[in-house]
């Protein structure tokens, strides 16, 4: 019988070895492994670094790789990119009816993938003859969950984007997914006009929604000429508070981290108004 | 003879350095994946400082961006693909390295703990280490690539990182080396089928060939409750033995399939029929004890190590570069070798002694050791009568049947040594068997109560009446086994030694037909005619003396010989062969005028100018 200290120094000695072992593993992962984002941060990261560029060069023949792209990578995420995204292939599935055959053909190769409804709303908004026909055939072929959304969106008439005031910051954000992909600066327009509009209404939702327009305004200004142009454009066509308005989201947008003080400003207002009782439940 | 035998105390030491020999292994299978572990990381680091230096990401971090610029369609330069292709590889070394290093860990430390949990039991062992063998060696044929791989790609990173320069031959040679020994461990692994088969120089046997052999084994095997086997084969080889495994005989198209005995008629030849049923006793003991079912469970264990090992060592001429690579196999397999035998040595020893017992039953305790220490000294005999045969080969003369030419040197073996020496050489061995080991002689003798100075005098004097008389046409059936087993060999023509092989045969040859014209056979006479021969004949060889001797040969027989070999001596040979010739016709201390006569006849044909005068 082995005395009981001897039992403990040898399991004491077998859980170092373990943990020294483990410690090892760990360190060796660490520096051949690791990454400074996860896979999908990395990724969306470098995709909307490439693809939020499309309206300047317009590089039609990358499509079919971004779509896979999407799929391969999971990066679509439930209720999050799905209407920004579907509008900004919806504007290019517009633009290029002549593609749109080959897109669904990619489309359709990821249909085992989740993410089938993005590209369906995409096709969907472009209000194509071809994407209208995938649609019927998805819908007398597909499962009976899916079969819902299928009907009602092939009765119904897609919304005209550019004649749409947002009302939220996710319609914002489809804007800008309509801008990205066409370049057309009425969607940029539409956003400075809800800034303006809202800037300082006492409706929580009307507030946000020019709130979120205008960091996000000053932010892609910052990053994309097109939008600086557009809004020194509407600062001299507007007066008054509008023009206000503008000059300060422009001034905003010269530093980089202008939309962060405007969304912090936000917050500020937020908090404010709570403080008075208001916008309490929000 | 190594192969013949072990040191009883082997087991012991196995013992004890079970542990030490655990970590030793472990620290050889860690040294290759260590160099390229710790390669890498020297490699990977200086290129990730030199990027942060840079204000840039990290090298994965950089290529994953590449590798999503290319997923997007963006162009990536092939500096830049080339330059991720070598950071992978930089990270597939290290990770090949720890892959490497847990297969170097688990293999033996499985096996460690295999071997603790089996003991000595039976059942648990035959059930473990069969699978965990094929598995291991499966293991082992990974690692020697890996090893392989990693030792060609460390030799390469470091020369062109280091020194900006590649030695592709020194690269080469290590991988070509690995690569050569895996496809050879492949081969060798898909061969072990679990099922092992036996090959045996032998000649399958009736009942209706050996009746009273038949009927020897009938009586021990009702006095024992034992079975009759399923086949009995007679060979040439120095053992008895019963097995279950399949055995592949030279004359017969299928397998034999059953439980088999095997006879040894060299073997026999030495024995009596009391010895020889005992012996038989001894080997139908292992089937009371079900020791042949489990042998059959553990020998494609050995045989499958022992092929791995082999076949490792195969090529150890092909220089240390090639073999750097499969070191560490060569080691682990030995180690798993060392601790399989250390969970079987003891079974089969205690199951050897069992079948002692049962030896001693069906015969008797006297009969059983005798026949134990004839066959310790015939093995110990054997590869000097395999020498022997070769020598026949060589000269190429006649060859008799292998179990005279065995009996002979047997018989020279004992004339010439003192029958304590033999004893004291022999008490230690180990009988080999084909599937385990026996205990030592001592241990033996020891268990049957016999001590060792009572073995009696007489007996290294062979009777003339043997059991092999139980095997009707005992030498024609080694006839045809001994031209087997010299076709087998390769074995040289050399004409050089083909010509003082003749000078020696005449040697022998008129030394023994000196030596027979005495009446009475004089040992004393014997051990000085051959000691005389050893010292003045180079490869001298007192078993085919014996075997002239035993002839009986006549003057006529030997003069058409003389004149032909005699053109060829030189004058040195000449007289040396005289002197020796002097020397057997004065060994008796008898002056014989017949001897006298002979000499000086042998004289006037090898040099008729001059009479050479030989006092005698």
């Amino acid at each position: 019988m082995m005395p009981v200290k001897h039992v403990l120094l040898r399991g004491l000695g077998g859980c170092l070895v373990f943990v020294m072992l483990g410690l090892f593993l760990a360190g060796y992962w660490h520096i051949f492994h690791a990454r400074y984002f996860t896979n999908i941060e990395n990724s969306a990261a470098v995709y909307e670094q490439i693809s939020l560029r499309f309206y300047e060069r317009k590089p039609v023949e990358k499509v079919s790789r971004w779509i896979a792209f999407i799929y391969e990578y999971e990066l679509v995420q439930p209720d999050t990119l799905i209407d920004p995204v579907a509008y900004f292939y919806a504007e290019i599935f517009k633009q290029y009816p002549d593609k749109l055959e080959e897109w669904i053909k990619i489309i359709d190769s990821f249909s085992d993938r989740p993410g089938q409804r993005l590209f369906w709303t995409a096709l969907w908004l472009s209000n194509s003859e071809k994407g209208r026909e995938y649609l019927k055939k998805k819908y007398d072929s597909g499962a009976s969950e899916k079969k819902q959304w299928l009907i009602q969106a092939l009765a119904q008439t897609p919304p005209d984007l550019i004649n749409i005031q947002p009302t939220s910051p996710e319609d914002n954000d489809v804007m800008w997914g309509a801008f990205f992909a066409s370049g057309d600066a009425a969607y940029v327009i539409n956003l400075i006009d809800v800034a303006c509009l809202y800037d300082d209404s006492d409706d929580y939702r009307r507030f946000i929604t020019a709130a979120s327009a205008k960091w996000s305004l000053a932010a892609n200004a910052f990053r994309h000429i097109s939008v600086k142009r557009t809004l020194k454009a509407e600062a001299g066509k507007r007066q008054g508070v509008d023009k206000n308005v503008v000059l300060r989201i422009l001034k905003m947008s010269e530093q980089p981290d202008g939309a962060a003080i405007l969304y912090e400003e936000t917050r500020q207002i937020i908090r404010d108004k709570q403080s008075r009782g208001l916008w309490l439940y929000q | 003879m190594k192969s013949y035998r072990q040191n009883a105390s082997d087991e012991e030491e196995l013992k004890q350095g079970s542990l030490k020999q655990t970590f030793a292994v472990i620290v050889v299978l860690l040294l290759i994946p260590a160099l390229g572990f710790f390669t890498a990381l020297f490699v990977f680091t200086d290129i990730n400082n030199s990027l942060l230096q840079q204000g840039l990401l990290p090298a994965n971090d950089i290529c994953d961006r590449f590798r999503l610029y290319d997923a997007l369609g963006e162009p990536v330069t092939a500096d830049s693909q080339q330059w991720c292709s070598q950071v992978s590889h930089i990270v597939m070394l290290a990770d090949v390295s720890m892959l490497a290093a847990i297969i170097g860990l688990l293999i033996p430390i499985t096996y460690w703990f295999a071997v603790r949990y089996a003991g000595h039991d039976r059942k648990k062992i035959a059930r473990i280490f069969p699978a965990l063998t094929r598995g291991s060696i499966w293991l082992i044929t990974v690692l020697v690539f890996l090893h392989g791989g990693i030792l060609t790609y460390v030799i390469y990173i470091s020369e062109s990182y280091l020194f900006e320069t590649v030695h592709f031959f020194l690269v080469g040679v290590i991988g070509l080396g690995s690569v050569i020994a895996g496809i050879a461990l492949i081969a060798n692994a898909a061969t072990l089928t679990g099922k092992l088969r036996m090959t045996a120089f032998g000649k399958r046997i009736t009942a209706e060939e050996a009746p009273e052999l038949f009927h020897l084994i009938d009586d021990i095997v009702k006095k024992l409750g034992s079975r009759s086997p399923n086949n009995i084969i007679v060979g040439i080889e120095p053992t008895f033995y019963v097995t279950s495994s399949k055995i592949i005989l030279p004359d017969e198209k299928e397998p034999l399939v059953g439980e088999t005995l095997y006879i040894s008629t060299p073997l026999a030849k030495l024995m009596s029929r009391a010895e020889l049923s005992a012996v038989l006793g001894h080997e139908f003991g292992h089937f009371r004890g079900d020791d042949t079912f489990y042998s059959m469970k553990f020998a494609p264990v050995y045989a499958g190590l022992g092929s791995s090992l082999r076949t490792l060592v195969a090529s150890a001429e092909a220089g240390l570069l090639m073999q750097l690579s499969r070191i560490p196999a060569i080691i682990l397999l030995l180690y798993l070798w060392n601790q399989f035998s250390l969970s079987t040595a003891a079974i089969s020893r205690s199951r050897e002694l069992e079948a002692d017992k049962a030896g001693a039953e069906v015969s008797s305790s006297q009969a059983l050791a005798r026949s134990l220490i004839k066959i310790s000294l015939a093995i110990e005999c054997w590869p000097e009568a395999i020498a022997a045969l070769i020598r026949y080969k060589q000269k190429g003369s006649e060859i008799p049947e292998f179990g005279t030419i065995f009996k002979n040197t047997v018989n020279a073996a004992v004339r010439l040594a003192d029958p304590d020496t033999i004893l004291a050489t022999v008490m230690d061995n180990e009988m080999v068997h084909p599937t385990d080991s026996h205990p030592s002689l001592r241990t033996r003798l020891n268990a049957l109560r016999i001590p060792a100075d009572v073995i009696p005098p007489d007996l290294f004097e062979f009777q003339a009446e043997s059991s092999a008389d139980l095997i009707p046409d005992c030498d024609v059936i080694e006839q045809e086994l001994t031209k087997l087993i010299v076709n087998f060999e390769e074995l040289p023509d050399d004409k050089a030694f083909s010509h003082k092989g003749q000078f020696l045969q005449l040697c022998y040859r008129l030394a023994a037909i000196i030596f027979n014209i005495s009446d009475q056979f004089d040992l004393q006479a014997l051990r000085t005619v051959e000691g005389s021969g050893e010292r003045l004949f180079e490869n001298f060889d007192i078993s085919e003396f014996h075997t002239w001797i035993n002839r009986q040969e006549e003057w006529s027989d030997v003069v058409e010989f003389i004149v032909a070999v005699g053109k060829e001596l030189s004058a040195e040979d000449k007289e040396r062969l005289m002197t020796y010739l002097g020397i057997v016709a004065n060994s008796d201390n008898q002056r014989l005028k017949e001897k006298n006569d002979m000499i000086h006849a042998i004289s006037a044909i090898l040099e008729p100018e001059r009479l050479i005068e030989i006092d005698i």
